[in-house]
């Protein structure tokens, strides 16, 4: 539907003529909802839907054109004839809302509407010509009329293009960017006045009530125009006067003593300004955007407004220091002041400090007891930073590429800041050495400190660290912190930790290659990761074992200066269950038999130098009668020492031979549970068993299975032939999955063959194809 | 527990806990008058639409107790759905819960009235209340 068709039934209905009696639908019976119930449905209904409303029968149209529906009669963008406002506005004569912002009207028309509407109390007024004696039929003639707004017109007919406003009533008048050279406003009530971007060049004004002026952004209006208007408003509390480019600092002063009650100027782009010999006593809000004049001195005058609470300065190149002692000062903003150096403040009540793209600011000195949170990112010449904020508890200095060490004195106890809780030092290419001691941090990131070396933290409540991309980190010492975790495997220069945390329970050395020196003394541990660690020596090991004595899983792979001594001091953990040895060059067993009978989970992966007799102590559950798992894989032990393990061991759920060169068949009983078999994960656990032959085995020519509960064979890159296969899984009656891709000596008859021998195979993978 | 009984235009019986009889003022009004002894007769309230307001009073009344889970999307859910009906039975519960003053009932069935006039073009407006009227008659 286009607007002009939805003006038209908002026209329709409530036109006179449209309510004749001859309608087709005029005798119909009335409708079942009484009228003050369809009025009270109406009043949900917005002046379009009135219209749709009204169509549908006798009584809601007179229910939908009560007036209490059409208080605020409003045109602005609608494409109606003068006749119809002129219609509308006597049909609804008690409406208090009149907008007119639309392009048919003229001062005749508006005359005409604002004469039927005698209770009218805001009128708006749009794009138009309005002559003198417009307003002068206004002051008149509508005495009801409080607010009064014209927008885009052009005001005052013939070439003194003058108005003048006499009304003793009216609140606020609002004349935004209209074409009049002078306006003369004479209003005993007047409490709001904007000209904003009107073009004129004089203003007289007789308001000796306003409040509230603004004259921003009228460009022709000179120094003294602005003087004259400000100055013969005593009570004036608001004044807006940017983007009025004459203004100075001879006005600024004139105003001051005329206006003694102003609490909020806005001077924003007024380049002659610098504040010399001005004082605001009651100023409560200061706006400065891009002012060239305002520089340091200018602060002698704003050091002055003891009142004020909201000060913006953004945009004033010429400033380069900032120092102020304002006791009710909430809020500063010193954004992209190109020159700005120095920022000291001493302002009990601050709460927000925006310096952002301040690209010379070095030095910070704030005194807040209210400052909650401090961001200054990207401050790359910010080098001094000095607070005294006790109400402080976040912290973000990322990119401040100039904070040196000392930095951390300023967050330690006795710093400033006693309720920091988080602080961010991301990427502060600066510093080298982090030394904080606090007892209230919670939170520390140092991601991307590339430069750091070493930190030194003594903050019992630490919960969290962040140390990724500390790449040069060597020296680490954590006594105490909170921490219940922590991975430092990503610091890979580690050389040095002492670590003191009652707290954690898993620690992360993964990979911390050069570390020599671990003290570790975390009570409560329970896991800890040391693979490659191949600097770890059995010394640090004892200690370690000594200091954590809960740890359950203890990780050594790839640690190849643990040696016997190292092993047997696992004696001091009792609950170690999980001991991972993999990669590393141990003959012997017996250091672990003794020291850790409790293991359920053994990793030997790789031990290539394992001796064929090491595993022997294992048989009949005499030794680690627990252990369930038992990880020989890549190792080299030779075929009897794996027929006799899986033999003699049949309380082991899981062994791993993935990838055991010497093996060529595999015999694996049914022991006295249900088990099963085979070379990987041979899993023994109740009712269906899961086996896997696993990869690599390509010697691997004979299978026997003895399973009868087996469900699932993996036998991938093994070198089974299609006999042994077919005789293996004879007996697997439930077998339901069985994975032979890349297996080359099996053909695709192969797979037909184990159909017909299996049935009841459900998935059957091969390198031929779809899984049958 | 006291319980009221309503009478419906058919001159069926509803017997409710006081409590929520209470919720409309004119039952209200009437107890205040007449007493709980006899029986509440409505008139202009038919039975299908009593028993559909009573179960409005229902719900509502066990979502605002403490300890009700319902959240306000399930409010929201149960008026979305109780007001689905056609235009004849919603004109009757507009009716309904003006006669016995229910107002959040009324608000909630004279805003979906309004709503149904809203979305729709004007000459769908007019086919949808009048044919409905004709139903009616």
């Amino acid at each position: 539907m286009s607007i002009a068709e939805k003006e038209e039934e908002k026209i329709v209905p409530i036109a006179p003529r449209e309510v004749e009696p001859e309608e087709p639908f005029a005798g119909e019976a009335r409708m079942d909802l009484t009228d003050d119930l369809l009025h009270k449905v109406f009043s949900y209904l917005d002046d379009v839907s009135l219209c749709r409303a009204a169509i549908v029968c006798r009584q809601w149209r007179v229910a939908s054109a009560h007036e209490d529906f059409w208080k605020i009669l409003n045109f602005e963008g609608r494409r109606v004839t003068p006749k119809q406002v002129r219609n509308l506005c006597q049909r609804y004569p008690n409406a208090i809302e009149l907008n007119l912002k639309c392009k048919i009207v003229e001062d005749l028309l508006a005359l005409d509407a604002i004469r039927s509407l005698r209770a009218l109390q805001v009128l708006s007024l749009g794009e138009g010509l309005y002559g003198d004696p417009f307003f002068h039929a206004l002051s008149a003639e509508c005495a009801s009329l409080r607010t009064l707004s014209i927008s885009d017109a052009v005001l005052g007919s013939g070439a003194s293009q003058e108005i003048q406003i006499r009304h003793d009533h009216l609140l606020k008048l609002d004349i935004v960017k209209c074409r009049v050279l002078r306006v003369h406003v004479r209003g005993s009530h007047l409490q709001g006045l904007s000209l904003r971007r009107t073009g004129t060049a004089a203003v007289i004004l007789h308001c000796p009530r306003l409040l509230r002026l603004d004259i921003s952004s009228c460009h022709k209006l000179s120094d003294t125009g602005v003087r004259a208007a400000a100055t013969t408003c005593p009570l004036l509390s608001e004044l807006d006067i940017s983007h009025c480019s004459y203004v100075s600092d001879e006005t600024l002063r004139e105003i001051a003593i005329a206006c003694s009650n102003l609490r909020s100027l806005d001077a924003s782009n007024c380049p002659n300004i610098s504040l010399e010999g001005v004082r605001m006593p009651v100023l409560v809000s200061l706006t400065l955007v891009n002012c060239e004049g305002i520089n340091s001195s200018s602060m002698t005058a704003i050091s002055h407004c003891y009142m004020l609470e909201e000060l913006l300065l953004d945009f004033c190149w010429l400033l380069t220091t900032v120092s102020l002692d304002l006791p009710r000062l909430k809020k500063i903003s010193l954004t992209n002041c190109r020159k700005f150096s120095e920022l000291a403040l001493r302002s009990p009540a601050l709460t927000s400090i925006d310096v952002t793209k301040c690209p010379m600011l070095n030095r910070i000195d704030i005194s807040s007891s209210s400052l909650q949170k401090l961001v200054l990112n990207q401050q790359q010449n910010l080098a001094t930073i000095l607070l005294q904020c006790p109400s402080l508890y976040e912290v973000d200095l990322t990119d401040c590429d100039s904070l040196s060490n000392s930095l951390c004195e300023v967050f330690s106890n006795g710093g400033g800041c006693p309720r920091l809780r988080s602080l961010i030092l991301d990427s502060c290419e600066g510093l080298t050495a982090i030394r904080l001691s606090s007892s209230s941090l919670l939170y520390l990131s140092l991601a991307g400190c590339r430069t750091v070396s070493s930190i030194d933290l003594q903050c019992p409540e630490l919960q969290r660290l962040l140390l990724d991309g500390c790449d040069h980190l060597s020296r680490a010492s954590l006594k105490p912190v909170g921490l219940r975790s922590l991975n430092l495997g990503i610091c890979p220069h580690l050389k040095t930790l002492v670590i003191r945390a009652d707290q954690m329970v898993a620690l992360d050395l993964r990979g911390c290659g050069i570390l020599r020196q671990a003290e570790i003394i975390c009570p409560s541990l329970l896991s800890l990761d040391a693979s490659y660690c191949s600097q770890l020596g059995d010394d640090c090991l004892a200690a370690t074992s000594n200091a954590c004595s809960l740890i359950q899983s203890l990780v050594l792979a790839s640690c190849p200066s643990v040696g016997p001594s190292g092993l047997l001091a696992l004696k001091q953990l009792p609950g170690l269950t999980v001991l991972d040895l993999s990669y590393t060059f141990l003959t012997d067993l017996s250091p672990i038999y003794e020291a850790c009978p409790q293991l359920e989970v053994l990793r030997l992966s790789a031990c290539k130098y394992l001796a064929n007799d090491a595993l022997v102590a294992l048989h009949g559950g005499k030794l680690l009668p627990d252990l369930q798992e038992l990880d020989l894989s890549y190792g080299s032990l030779d075929r009897n020492a794996i027929d006799g393990l899986l033999s003699e061991c049949p309380h082991l759920k899981h062994v791993s031979l993935n990838g055991c060169s010497n093996v060529f068949d595999i015999e694996w009983p049914s022991a006295s549970t249900e088990e099963d078999t085979h070379m990987h994960d041979a899993d023994r656990e109740e009712q269906p068993m899961e086996v896997s032959a696993e990869s690599n085995c390509l010697s691997l020519m004979d299978l026997k299975l003895d399973c009868p509960k087996l469900v699932s064979l993996c036998l991938q890159a093994s070198g089974i032939e299609e006999g042994e296969l077919e005789e293996a899984i004879r007996d697997c009656s439930l077998l339901e999955t069985l994975d032979l891709r890349n297996c080359p000596k099996i053909q695709t008859s192969t797979l037909v063959k184990i159909r017909a021998i299996r049935p009841g195979i459900k998935r059957l993978y091969n390198s031929w194809g779809t899984p049958g | 527990m006291v319980k009221v009984t309503l009478k419906s235009a058919e001159g069926d019986v509803f017997e409710v806990d006081e409590e929520l009889a209470l919720e409309s003022l004119m039952v209200k009004n009437m107890i205040e008058d007449v007493g709980l002894d006899s029986a509440i007769s409505l008139p202009n309230v038919s039975s299908t639409i009593l028993a559909k307001v009573i179960e409005y009073i229902k719900f509502h009344m066990d979502a605002q107790k403490d300890g009700s889970k319902k959240t306000s999307e399930e409010i929201k859910a149960f008026d979305d759905d109780f007001v689905n009906v056609g235009i004849p039975t919603l004109f009757e519960m507009v009716l309904a819960s003006n006669y016995l003053n229910v107002k959040s009932l009324l608000s909630l069935t004279c805003n979906t009235v309004a709503n149904m006039i809203k979305t729709k073009p004007p000459a769908e407006v007019k086919e949808m209340f009048t044919s409905a009227k004709q139903a009616k008659a």
